[in-house]
């Protein structure tokens, strides 16, 4: 080894590679980011903005853009017709994901049983909610449709008559929970089966032990592990189920008249049926807002619920 | 001699006169060729774009694939132009034009339009004007005005008209493209003839019902024109109105007696007769189609010639030469039949507005239209008044002879709103929600206040200076 190569520091010797290689690490990353925020931008952070802009406008498609500030909102807000409206979207929600909950916990309980050919019922379970929702409810319309539906050939041997499935406005509503209950109990069933199998076994074997009983040991053992899936599963399905759009569009088409409109078929008739595209994206982000906020409301309880979790393993830990 | 060299000068002449006219011809071909045109085999003397295609946005209606497959055998070949027709469901047709539109497209360079909203595609600036030195006022077109009939002009292609006095001389941005309109389709096998009054209908259609048929069938759902197809024979033939166009006045005309008497008199035939199914309060068109075509119902309104021949196929029906066709059923005052025609137009965004136009007049040609009119599952009858006697189908001519009882409801561009406050209130009265008066006055307040709000209103005309 040369003098003159001892004297050399190895960082010396590495200085201009390593910022140039360093440079080059540093833009990397947001080499691999950029088409990616890009799509994001294009498809759904500009549109957003721009439907937002354009709710504060009187726009009807082929007409001119006229600046309205709130008024839109204000029409909306002052409407009885769009409170009803809300009212109605809010009762599907709270019927249909009460009823998907229920459900999806006795479905869960007897998928984890271990029984001969669990796997298959499982998948076949778990169909509805791979359909598209467009087409579960064209299927629905059938079966529920009051002179040839397969329902009502059943309700009519049964000596029921001909019930108005989609005409009649309490069994619409009913026609609606109904179809989307049937769509997404599965997507439930999953999240809670998922809860029930991280369930350690040995927790079961103790509680039999000390002769627990069956809500004892459903309330103490299973529940606290079902918690989380459940907050989770309420979360998307009433933000899901809030902006319900295909079945009431195909089955009963928001009638009677207008009494099964949720807000989504309500901003499409007046935005595009309607071609007032203005009117139509104020009630899109009142739909938006009012999601936002039954979701952080759910997420800051499922933060609490882990929290708590977090805790009570600390203290058995102690223990 | 002489006459030799006369002959020789003559020829030199003729000579000169050839050439210049070579040198001439080339260099118009040339300078077309440079621009990308072509002669016009159909139009001597014009030119058109080299391999041009011309896209076509229409809906789905039966007679599209006559069409394109006859512009494929002979527009194509003589014009040296590709016709790509595009055919998209009628309910999202209007709105996809109205955004092409939006956009300034010239994606498609013809545009087929229902009669309602040609005041939205007009104010919109969809439809180029085509009474015009280039178009229709040209003396070599082969498209003239008077070709067609004028209750379909006045009311298809000619904006703003006004309905109560339909007029022949509003701006024109279409021609014809489909006629039709709401005839009676009755069972010839359980009537010796057709109602001829809605009195008439509803006692019959009271003694046809049975545990298994209905005597009557409707399309009672509130989207599209549904409903609002089955009340307005009513409301028009009672003496009824849907609004004065000429002061932009719902309230007191939509919601007046004769209209509440003649909308109970609808509902009654459903909740007090039974002589209709219930379950047509949310039916389309093809449920009430289909009703009677099974068998499940006796009459029902529906548009002819739209289904041609549908009724006399086996493949599509169990009722094959059972099926009379009669004019829409008449009030207490006068007949009215409710109008479903469609116009064709030409893009005012397109490039190629001339080629457009040499499709139109093809299209309008006696040779296309008499091919389509004898096309049965086309289910077409032609606008020009010299084919009226192609026209030998019963579900053809009951179309002509309804040609003095035609009606429109508005289409200016607010109709689609209009649309939406009337048929939801007559949803809601058809299944007993509301009374028919109440349904009827909350439908005029609702559209007086859009009435009010429009551009269009007399009363908020900007008053000119001086």
């Amino acid at each position: 080894m040369s003098a003159n190569a001892s004297t050399i520091q190895p960082s010396e010797a590495r200085a201009h590679p390593k910022s140039r290689y360093t440079g080059q690490l540093r833009s990397f990353p947001w080499l691999l980011i950029v088409p990616t925020l890009i799509l994001l931008v294009a498809l759904t952070i500009f549109p957003l903005i721009y439907s937002l802009y354009m709710s504060f406008h009187d726009f009807t498609l082929g007409g001119a853009k006229t600046w309205v500030g709130l008024d839109n909102y204000r029409e909306i807000l002052g409407s009885r017709t769009f409170w009803r409206k809300t009212w109605f979207t809010l009762e599907i929600t709270i019927f249909a994901v009460v009823i998907e909950l229920a459900l999806g916990l006795v479905c869960a309980i007897v998928l984890n049983k271990r029984l001969p050919a669990m796997g298959l019922l499982r998948m076949i379970v778990y169909i509805p909610m791979m359909l598209s929702p467009l087409v579960v409810a064209y299927f629905w319309r059938i079966m529920l449709d009051g002179s040839f539906g397969v329902f009502t050939w059943f309700a009519d041997e049964l000596g029921f008559g001909k019930p108005q499935w989609t005409v009649d406005l309490t069994l619409a509503k009913a026609s609606i929970v109904a179809t989307d209950v049937w769509q997404w109990t599965p997507f439930v069933t999953l999240l809670m089966l998922a809860g029930l199998q991280a369930v350690p076994h040995q927790l079961y074997e103790a509680a039999e032990l000390d002769k627990g009983t069956r809500w004892m040991t459903f309330r103490s053992i299973t529940m606290p592990y079902l918690w989380t899936p459940v907050l989770i599963a309420v979360l998307f399905r009433t933000i899901d189920t809030f902006k319900l759009f295909e079945a009431v569009y195909i089955i009963t088409q928001g009638g009677p008249g207008d009494l099964t409109e949720t807000l989504s078929l309500t901003a499409y008739n007046i935005g595009f049926e309607q071609s007032r595209i203005g009117m139509g994206a104020a009630i899109s982000w009142f739909v938006v807002v009012v999601i936002n906020v039954l979701a952080t409301v759910l997420i800051y309880l499922m933060a609490r619920s882990r929290r708590e979790e977090v805790m009570l393993a600390e203290v058995k830990g102690e223990e | 001699m002489t006459q030799v060299r006369m002959a020789n000068e003559m020829a030199a002449a003729y000579r000169l006169n050839r050439r210049k006219l070579l040198k001439g011809t080339t260099a118009v071909a040339v300078a077309a060729a440079s621009a990308g045109l072509i002669p016009s085999v159909m139009r001597p003397g014009h030119f058109v774009k080299a391999q041009a295609t011309l896209n076509v946005l229409a809906p789905q209606w039966p007679q599209g694939p006559k069409e394109q497959a006859l512009a494929a055998e002979s527009f194509t070949p003589d014009s040296g132009i590709a016709v790509n027709f595009e055919a998209v469901n009628y309910a999202t047709l209007e709105q996809r034009v109205k955004l092409l539109v939006e956009g300034q497209s010239a994606d498609y360079d013809i545009y087929d339009y229902d009669s309602q909203w040609l005041g939205g595609f007009v104010a919109g600036g969809a439809l180029e004007r085509l009474d015009t030195d280039q178009f229709l006022n040209n003396p070599d077109t082969s498209i003239k005005m008077d070709l067609f009939y004028p209750e379909i002009t006045s009311r298809l292609v000619r904006y703003p008209n006004n309905e109560a006095d339909p007029s022949e001389t509003a701006p024109v941005y279409g021609v014809p493209w489909s006629l039709n309109a709401e005839a009676l389709w009755w069972r010839n096998d359980l009537m010796d003839a057709a109602p001829t009054t809605w009195e008439d209908l509803r006692t019959k259609a009271k003694e046809l019902t049975t545990s298994d048929m209905f005597g009557y069938a409707v399309q009672g759902g509130r989207d599209a024109d549904w409903i609002i197809s089955e009340t307005n024979p009513i409301f028009w033939g009672n003496g009824g109105e849907l609004w004065d166009q000429a002061t932009y006045t719902a309230q007191g005309i939509l919601n007046s007696d004769v209209n509440k008497q003649s909308l109970q008199f609808f509902v009654d035939m459903n909740l007090v007769d039974g002589s209709i199914d219930p379950a047509s309060a949310n039916w389309t068109i093809n449920e009430r189609l289909g009703a009677l075509l099974t068998g499940k119902a006796a009459m029902c309104l529906n548009w002819a010639p739209l289904f041609g021949g549908v009724a006399d196929d086996p493949n599509q029906s169990q009722v094959v030469g059972k099926i009379g066709y009669a004019k829409s059923p008449a009030g207490s005052a006068t007949t009215a039949a409710m109008i479903g025609c469609q116009g064709t137009g030409i893009n005012a965004s397109s490039e190629q507005k001339d080629a457009a136009w040499q499709y139109l007049e093809w299209w309008q040609s006696v040779d296309t239209q008499t091919a389509m009119v004898q096309d049965v599952p086309s289910g077409f009858v032609s606008a020009r008044t010299d084919l009226k006697d192609l026209a030998t189908n019963p579900w053809q001519t009951v179309f002509l002879d309804m040609l003095p009882d035609l009606r429109d409801m508005w289409n200016i561009p607010e109709y689609a709103q209009l649309l939406q406050i009337l048929q939801t209130e007559l949803n809601l009265a058809y299944v007993g929600q509301k009374s028919p008066a109440d349904a009827l006055d909350d439908a005029a307040l609702a559209q007086q206040v859009v009435l009010d709000d429009s551009p269009d209103n007399p009363v908020n005309a900007t008053p000119t200076a001086g």
